[in-house]
């Protein structure tokens, strides 16, 4: 019993991370309308930007670290869409994607080529777990839940309240009639890249706190968080951050009945059977952004 | 009539779709606060000069003047902040916003939040029923509410000139009544509209002016009530409904 609770709070963990990625994922196709698949490599970006201000001769504080990554990061999607995706906004979806694989394969590279192909971790001291009844959780764990509460409450404010946040929502509503009330479109993709790569780096920096790094470590998280969209419903925020939660979980849980070799396999299994039965998600659209 | 400034004058729009051309020379005025409509034949590229006026489309030739000035190659945004909105005929509201969300971004570009505001508390005099379910999604309202709901979204920047595109498209007759009978009180407040109907005899009924298009041609244009007395406006145009334009 105790197993199950602590499989499933290490499930809920991991689970408000992937919720960051799918967010993230599901609004740039909400607006843009193509599935980001360099999406991976901002969360990888995230986490090294991380742990290049924490180690020497940098040595800055985990959350200042944390926050010039998310600067880095924003940064890094801003020149992306600027240089490859701006150019082919008018193209359709397939050339789109096909552009962002390219991207994401370079920045793989790119990042083995500057910090190796080793596995990295963040220089957090080894910390004892608290006990909360049968579960156990650590200081990091503790943060990475708030933290990532946190950064989703935030977009939840974003989403509802601001200006910025509506005209979002309005144009992956019906961009046309956004456009007809003075919405100018390129000015909100400048914004979804902007929160989507802020989602990502903070989720970037969680993950690589909560596990460790390495330069391919955004690919199994795309698969993650594309499971999680198509859960949600395709461009369905709040459903994606549902998807993220229930990925999370079934991780953990699985792999109380599968051999832990299979982790990973489960998140391509729902992609799978998602495609297969239900690929409007199981959420469907009827709430949420879109 | 004659002797007062257009608020809009269209002269001489040439224009159409990537290669192909829709409208060839068409020549259109609407003068301040009154209801112009535009009728003709499937294809006869109503909606498309109405998406020309409104800049969706670039003109080939001629000119769009509006208020006195060349709008031709200004961006929407220009359009909007003048005082002209254009209402579609379709999909004309964000259906997974609520009623007010879905109000406010008909006056995303009012900037000051407390006129926002004062707007949309008189969209929701206008329509109570919209108040009541202001925090709905819109995508819950009928067909009519949601075609009220997308002319109380046009009005939230107070605009001088609307135009409206097939309003009664999809309508019951009841309902049809209702939202020309609204139309009718936006101009009696003073707004100039500028409609494209299908269903032309209830159109021209409440219309001061008229304009037969035919693919993509002035064909006609008069006083509405001549319009509809006109022997050949009469068999060739009023002749009933038909099915939709649906242009690109």
């Amino acid at each position: 019993m105790s197993l199950f609770l602590q499989s499933l709070l290490d499930g809920l963990i991991a689970g408000s991370i992937y919720a960051l990625f799918a967010v993230g994922l599901t609004l740039i196709y909400g607006t843009l309308h193509f599935i980001n698949f360099a999406h991976g490599e901002l969360i990888m970006a995230g986490a090294y930007f991380a742990y290049l201000f924490m180690m020497p001769p940098l040595h800055l504080s985990p959350f200042i670290s944390g926050g010039c990554a998310i600067v880095g990061v924003v940064c890094l999607a801003l020149l992306m869409d600027r240089s490859v995706f701006s150019p082919l906004r008018n193209a359709n979806s397939l050339l789109l994607l096909i552009a962002s694989l390219g991207i994401s394969l370079f920045f793989q590279n790119l990042a083995q080529v500057i910090w190796g192909a080793e596995i990295r971790t963040f220089p957090f001291p080894l910390e004892r777990g608290i006990s909360l009844g049968p579960v156990v959780i650590t200081p990091v764990q503790a943060w990475i839940l708030i933290i990532a509460a946190g950064a989703i409450f935030l977009l939840y404010l974003f989403l509802k309240f601001t200006r910025a946040g509506k005209a979002i929502r309005s144009v992956s509503d019906n961009p046309r009639l956004a456009k007809t009330f003075g919405v100018e479109t390129e000015r909100v993709i400048r914004f979804v890249w902007i929160v989507a790569a802020s989602l990502a780096a903070v989720g970037g920096v969680l993950y690589a706190a909560d596990t460790n790094l390495e330069p391919h470590m955004g690919t199994i998280n795309l698969v993650r968080a594309f499971a999680a969209v198509l859960l949600g419903g395709v461009g369905n925020v709040w459903g994606a951050l549902i998807g993220g939660i229930v990925i999370g979980l079934s991780e953990n849980l699985g792999v109380l009945i599968l051999p832990i070799g299979y982790k990973d396999a489960i998140a391509f299994c729902v992609i799978i059977l998602l495609l297969l039965f239900r690929p409007e998600g199981i959420l469907g659209v009827r709430w949420g952004v879109r | 009539m004659e002797n007062r400034i257009p608020i809009l004058s269209i002269e001489h729009l040439t224009t159409g779709y990537a290669r192909i051309q829709v409208l060839t020379d068409i020549r259109l005025e609407v003068f301040p606060s009154e209801i112009v409509c535009i009728i003709g034949p499937n294809g006869a590229g109503k909606s498309t000069i109405l998406k020309a006026i409104y800049g969706f489309l670039p003109p080939w030739k001629g000119r769009i003047v509006f208020k006195g000035e060349d709008i031709s190659h200004l961006p929407v945004t220009h359009r909007v902040t003048r005082g002209m909105v254009l209402v579609h005929q379709d999909q004309n509201i964000f259906p997974s916003l609520t009623i007010q969300e879905n109000l406010e971004m008909g006056g995303y570009l009012v900037t000051k939040p407390s006129s926002r505001k004062a707007r949309t508390e008189q969209i929701f005099e206008m329509f109570p029923f919209l108040r009541a379910k202001r925090k709905h999604p819109a995508r819950s309202l009928s067909g009519g509410e949601r075609q009220l709901l997308a002319i109380g979204m046009a009005l939230m920047t107070n605009p001088e000139l609307i135009l409206l595109d097939e309003p009664s498209m999809g309508l019951s007759p009841q309902m049809m009544a209702r939202v020309f009978s609204w139309v009718n009180q936006i101009h009696e407040a003073g707004k100039a509209i500028l409609m494209v109907e299908q269903n032309a005899k209830q159109a021209l009924e409440i219309a001061q002016r008229g304009y037969v298009f035919d693919l993509g041609k002035n064909r006609f244009e008069g006083k509405a009530a001549a319009l509809l007395d006109d022997p050949e406006v009469k068999t060739v145009y009023l002749g009933g409904g038909g099915m939709d334009e649906n242009l690109p």
